[in-house]
């Protein structure tokens, strides 16, 4: 897992509803013992820190099992790109 | 001997005004420049090392630019010398054709910024030459995604190259919240690069002098940021292009590992018209970083590698099949913050190295693009910027140089430029004068609007047109016409080939949808494949990586280094057959 920062992305089915997104995070935060750092976009993505300590790949598997989880994936970081 | 007369010195450059060969003209005091013969048969003299020999025969002497095909170089000198003197010196050289002054008889636009004559940059790519045509244009707008801009505490522009009112726009600091203050300087510098406040008499200057500029800040104090981050300041950018109707280009001089998020920017700003020009990484010949390296993927993406100042890659930049174009990002001066930041450099101006600074040169220059070809797509802009792009060595595609080093006149020009061939005397074109093919011995033609299309063959001495031609449905000659003969015939009335569009290979340029794989009966077989994986068009094939070619089509090896080379034999009979 490329340059694990401990963070989240979950990618939400377009077409949601604000309450329905709200508790879908709320769920995921409970079932990854995660935060929500990010409220979703308008595109729908939502940034969670994961709880020190937990291994993001399990979790990672768990979410994409849920049916307005497009994607979820690992954040990653970006570098500037100076000599 | 010309008497040499005290003039001005604009853009901080050493230039002069005074007679030469009868004329007035500008010239620059510190080089000239010189022409050499082709070395003998069997020498081993190689023009650079003949170029060293001349440039040691004077006090202070550095070649300023090596020759290049033409064996044309500019030689510098101790300013101190007298530029005339040196020419006489060097005249009797026996392996020159000939030495003359650089004089100064085109740019009408010469930035007065103090530190101008710093920035080596904008004489490699022809900038003057392009500020000429265009400086920028409030319908076009660049967005920086980095680490923010100089501000002050409050949240004030506080720089004096970036303080226009009104031109910076504020956008989100996704790192800590608030204004995108830059606390790292890599974001300000890269600001400088696109869009500095230019012939202010201050500082540096941008490449785009004119259009708005829209910052968000997602990379933190130690230059580092997450892809989600990254994702939602493209939207952001994006969503304010639309919503204000400007044609937009976003930079992003950063960059890391692949993912979805990613993509999905990428994806998000291709479905807007919006282009993004980013670095393709230092890792010193290592591989594109995304989300450079989503070129291949996206026709909006622009993956920008480093030169240095004598137009080769630098060891730094990365290389892959994914670089779009290279342009100058060693010892690059722009704009640093006010107060000190994490980079250890200057208070307001410095020089920093990288793919970084390659980047925002290039969306500065298709930012001037977009300004000039309002009605021009985002793949069009892309495209005009890699067909006019200076190849950098043999072929026209390399995994250093990409499609070659950009040329800001020339990336200008695209759309209404035209390539005269050999013969070639004098031409005068107006403004929607789009694509016209010169052949040998045409001595003197003269265009009005609307020209659209025109061929010339041989022994064309002087032709002047009118209101309308196309296909020659309508010419008037001047008393002055002698010979004339068209190629087609009165009545062939063929449908226009394209698009508009022009993609030059070599000398030649073709109309886009000359080059369009179904028109050759060789490739129709394959037409449908090609297609699936993004190749429409003769040159992208004949510019294919083999391997990957062979990947992406489900082809063997044997069958996709064919068909390449099938591609480039194409070509090749279509470019002689239009000389």
């Amino acid at each position: 897992m490329p340059d694990d920062v401990g963070r989240i992305i979950v990618k939400f089915r377009t077409a949601l509803d604000a309450p329905e997104l709200q508790r879908l995070c709320d769920e995921i935060a409970r079932m990854a013992n995660a935060r929500l750092v990010r409220l979703p976009s308008a595109s729908g993505r939502a940034v969670f820190q994961v709880a020190a300590g937990s291994t993001v790949g399990a979790l990672l598997d768990e979410i994409r099992k849920l049916p307005s989880v497009e994607y979820v994936e690992p954040e990653i970081t970006d570098h500037s790109a100076r000599q | 001997m010309l008497p040499k007369t005290p003039g001005s010195n604009r853009s901080g450059r050493r230039i002069e005004e005074g007679q030469w060969e009868g004329k007035r003209v500008r010239y620059f005091t510190d080089h000239v420049i010189v022409k050499f013969k082709a070395p003998p048969k069997g020498s081993d003299r190689t023009a650079r090392s003949l170029s060293d020999d001349i440039a040691r025969q004077l006090p202070g002497g550095r070649i300023k630019r090596y020759p290049r095909a033409t064996g044309r170089a500019l030689v510098a000198f101790d300013p101190k010398e007298n530029v005339f003197d040196v020419v006489k010196r060097l005249s009797s050289d026996d392996s020159l054709v000939y030495v003359e002054l650089d004089v100064v008889d085109s740019a009408q636009i010469a930035p007065n910024d103090t530190r101008y004559g710093d920035q080596w940059s904008h004489g490699i790519v022809d900038s003057e030459d392009a500020w000429d045509l265009e400086t920028g244009t409030a319908t076009a707008l660049i967005g920086i995604i980095d680490s923010g801009i100089s501000l002050t505490a409050g949240g004030a522009l506080d720089h004096p190259d970036l303080d226009t009112p009104g031109r910076y726009i504020l956008g989100t600091d996704f790192v800590d919240g608030g204004t995108p203050r830059d606390l790292n300087g890599h974001g300000t510098h890269v600001a400088g690069i696109a869009a500095a406040e230019s012939n202010n008499a201050e500082g540096v200057v941008g490449m785009n002098w004119v259009s708005p500029v829209y910052i968000c800040r997602t990379l933190d104090t130690n230059g580092n940021g997450g892809s989600a981050d990254f994702a939602d300041a493209v939207e952001e950018i994006s969503d304010y292009a639309v919503a204000h109707n400007l044609q937009a280009v976003i930079n992003y001089s950063g960059g890391g590992p692949d993912n979805q998020t990613k993509r999905d920017a990428c994806q998000y700003a291709q479905a807007r018209g919006v282009l993004l020009c980013a670095a393709t990484g230092n890792d010193n010949g290592g591989p594109v970083i995304f989300p450079a390296a989503y070129s291949t993927m996206f026709d909006n993406v622009i993956a920008v590698g480093s030169t240095d100042d004598d137009d080769t890659v630098s060891s730094f930049s990365n290389v892959g099949p994914e670089v779009t174009v290279v342009a100058p990002g060693r010892d690059i001066l722009s704009t640093m913050p006010t107060y000190a930041v994490t980079i250890p450099a200057a208070l307001n101006y410095d020089t920093l190295d990288g793919t970084s600074m390659a980047t925002p040169l290039v969306t500065g220059l298709v930012a001037l693009m977009r300004s000039r070809h309002p009605g021009f797509s985002h793949v069009a802009i892309r495209d005009c910027l890699i067909n006019t792009a200076v190849k950098l060595g043999p072929g026209t595609f390399d995994n250093a140089w990409g499609n070659g080093r950009v040329s800001a006149e020339a990336a200008l020009r695209c759309g209404d430029l035209v390539f005269p061939t050999l013969f070639t005397l004098f031409t005068r074109f107006t403004t929607f004068t789009l694509y016209t093919r010169f052949t040998r011995f045409t001595y003197f033609t003269r265009f009005t609007m609307w020209t659209r299309f025109t061929k010339f063959t041989r022994f064309t001495k002087f032709t002047r047109f009118t209101i309308f031609t196309f296909f020659t449905n309508f010419t008037r000659f001047s008393p002055f016409t002698r010979f004339q003969r068209f190629t087609r015939a009165p009545g062939d009335r063929r449908p226009p080939i394209g698009d508009g569009q022009f993609v030059r290979v070599g000398k030649t340029v073709f109309e886009r949808g000359e080059l369009a794989i179904g028109r050759f009966r060789e490739l129709r077989k394959v037409e449908q494949e090609l297609r699936n994986v993004g190749i429409r068009y003769l040159h992208e094939l004949a510019a294919s990586n083999r391997e990957q070619l062979s990947k992406v089509a489900r082809l063997s090896g044997s069958d996709a280094e064919a068909l390449v080379k099938l591609a480039k034999q194409l070509l090749a009979s279509n470019s002689t057959q239009q000389q």
